[in-house]
């Protein structure tokens, strides 16, 4: 299923067709969003908030947080996080 | 008893803290095999506990305000050094590195945490039925949900093991339960408080509240956990929006049109008797017109998967969780995923990867994102000429196990609470009546909802409309 490999999901043949389904049916009630906003042409407003940037400043010791992090790591070699190979050879 | 009971008998000395815990572990103890509204209890409570109660003995009434009172925090709040699983079986092992902004208040204003309630998986669900570790049960009927998402700090409340619990809010998560199993729940204005240590859903729509059996607990609970915070750069200001000042008596609008089909009719009954003691208290109940509401949950169910199908991609199988062996990165991504998520979070990723795939983002996504900015224009306009908008917090009392069958027609049991995280404003769920099912009293709520900031007035009308009545 495309979308499964889009959404990064590994879906079974099973799963594949109920979920298909599943979403036709919500797809198709979420179309009314279409007869809402038809005949206007609405773009959005910067309301009363908006994107706060801070100044990119070190805010933590370097470090102070690595072994509790790699420690919920699936898969660590010495301070690093191992992941397996990106490219095959086919 | 409600922590303004609590710590009354605290000061006294009649009741400790240590009484309140111990009593607060019993009754999960001896209630909870049964209920299932606690995924994880922490030991440690009672340590915290023994402290609390030396402090109030030296510091007397002026101890920080939640000081041994227990609560209970729903598992997508991160708690340094716990277990915190989002309900889900892929952060099943899952230790969180850090506390929530919201957990470190709690903790600064002595709330003692006595455990870890269930949920839909990353909330997402009207009944805990979507729970990788089961579902809770309704306190008050066993044979029924107790809402959802937020549905085992609702039913960790009802059975009396805690005065307050925290929920998350995304499109009704803590109203809806607070309905169900007959207490107070309360959804802050968006930005009120932190959202830092939440696992994030719909990022846009989130906010974390309080469940409790009083408003002037949920008020109090919900002024330690608000505030600007340096973590989330969403957090509001105090004069972020202009003030909504508290009243005598308010201008209260129902936007009837939006009331017709889909609500049950002993439902509506109860809802009508709340507006008639608002009448009787001098308050001025007025018919408005929100046509878009009614088409709110639509986009909700465009915007809301399309942010949770961004969000729920840090769930890789890579830097924590469940990883599952497979011979590539993708495979590994796709495989950990396939087998760690549930049924609904695949469908609202799936759905939400689709709203955004290029071809159809304008279709969708667009559309739904121009729907909401209409609905705060038409309830800003409502707003100008009444104080506050009234609805039913959900369509129906708690339904049994299993009968939400079709999947639309469980979305819509978040109609009414819907349009409130659409647009951004604070509402109140406060318990309104019962309804008789099968010879069971059950409770069904009323929700009052406020303009942008207008906590106080909600706080200030359920004070006096349900408070005062007990």
């Amino acid at each position: 299923m495309k979308l499964g490999t889009l959404s990064r999901v590994r879906i079974t043949d099973e799963e594949a067709e109920s979920l298909g389904t599943d979403i036709d049916a919500v797809l198709e009630y979420v179309s009314v969003v279409n007869e809402i906003t038809a005949d206007e042409g609405v773009t959005k407003k910067v309301g009363a908030v908006y994107n706060v940037f801070r100044e990119d400043e070190v805010t933590v010791e370097p470090g102070v947080h690595s072994d509790d992090l790699l420690a919920e790591a699936p898969e660590t070699k010495g301070r690093f996080l191992k992941v397996k190979k990106i490219l095959t050879t086919q | 008893m409600t922590i303004a009971q609590l710590r009354e008998k605290f000061i006294a000395g009649s009741y400790t803290p240590e009484d309140a815990v111990g009593d607060s572990l019993k009754a999960i103890a001896d209630k909870d095999g049964e209920i299932h509204a606690f995924l994880d209890v922490y030991d440690d409570a009672l340590d915290q506990a023994k402290d609390a109660t030396k402090r109030f003995a030296e510091e007397g009434d002026s101890a920080p305000v939640l000081l041994g009172v227990p609560v209970a925090i729903k598992n997508n709040i991160l708690i340094k050094g716990k277990r915190a699983t989002g309900g889900s079986k892929i952060l099943e092992n899952y230790t969180a590195t850090y506390d929530a902004t919201i957990i470190q208040r709690l903790r600064e204003a002595g709330a003692i945490i006595v455990g870890a309630t269930n949920l839909d998986e990353f909330a997402m669900g009207s009944s805990t039925e979507n729970s990788a570790f089961g579902p809770t049960k309704n306190p008050v009927d066993i044979t029924r949900v107790p809402g959802g998402s937020s549905g085992g700090s609702a039913a960790a409340v009802a059975m009396g093991a805690v005065p307050v619990a925290i929920g998350t809010d995304t499109g009704g998560s803590i109203r809806q339960p607070a309905s169900y199993c007959g207490l107070v729940g309360y959804k802050p204005t968006y930005g009120a408080v932190s959202r830092y240590g939440l696992m994030a859903m719909g990022s846009s729509f989130d906010q974390a509240g309080p469940l409790t059996t009083t408003v002037a607990d949920a008020q109090l609970v919900h002024e330690v956990m608000a505030g600007v915070d340096v973590m989330d750069a969403t957090t509001i200001k105090e004069d972020t929006y202009p003030n909504v000042p508290v009243k005598e008596t308010y201008t209260i609008g129902i936007p009837r049109d939006f009331m017709g089909e889909g609500v049950d009719a002993d439902v509506m009954e109860v809802f009508e008797s709340h507006v008639d003691s608002l009448k009787k208290a001098g308050h001025t109940v007025v018919d408005v017109a929100l046509p878009l509401f009614e088409k709110g949950l639509a986009a909700y169910y465009v915007s809301m998967p399309a942010e949770v199908s961004s969000n729920l991609a840090r769930y890789d199988g890579i830097r924590y969780g469940h990883s599952a062996e497979d011979e590539t990165l993708l495979d590994v991504y796709e495989k950990s995923r396939g087998e760690g998520f549930g049924a609904e979070v695949k469908r609202r990723i799936l759905l939400g990867t689709y709203v955004l795939s290029s071809g159809y983002y304008d279709a969708y996504y667009g559309k739904a994102e121009a729907a909401r900015e209409l609905m705060r224009e038409e309830l800003a306009k409502v707003f100008q000429s009444v104080d506050i908008v009234l609805t039913p917090s959900a369509p129906t009392p708690a339904f049994t196990f299993g009968s939400q069958k079709d999947l639309v027609s469980m979305y819509k049991q978040d109609i009414f609470t819907v349009p409130v995280n659409l647009t951004g404003v604070p509402a109140i769920s406060i318990p309104g009546g019962t309804v008789q099912r099968e010879e069971k009293a059950l409770p069904v709520g009323v929700q009052y909802i406020a303009p942008h900031g207008g906590d106080d007035r909600l706080f200030d009308l359920g004070k006096k409309m349900y408070d005062t009545k007990l």
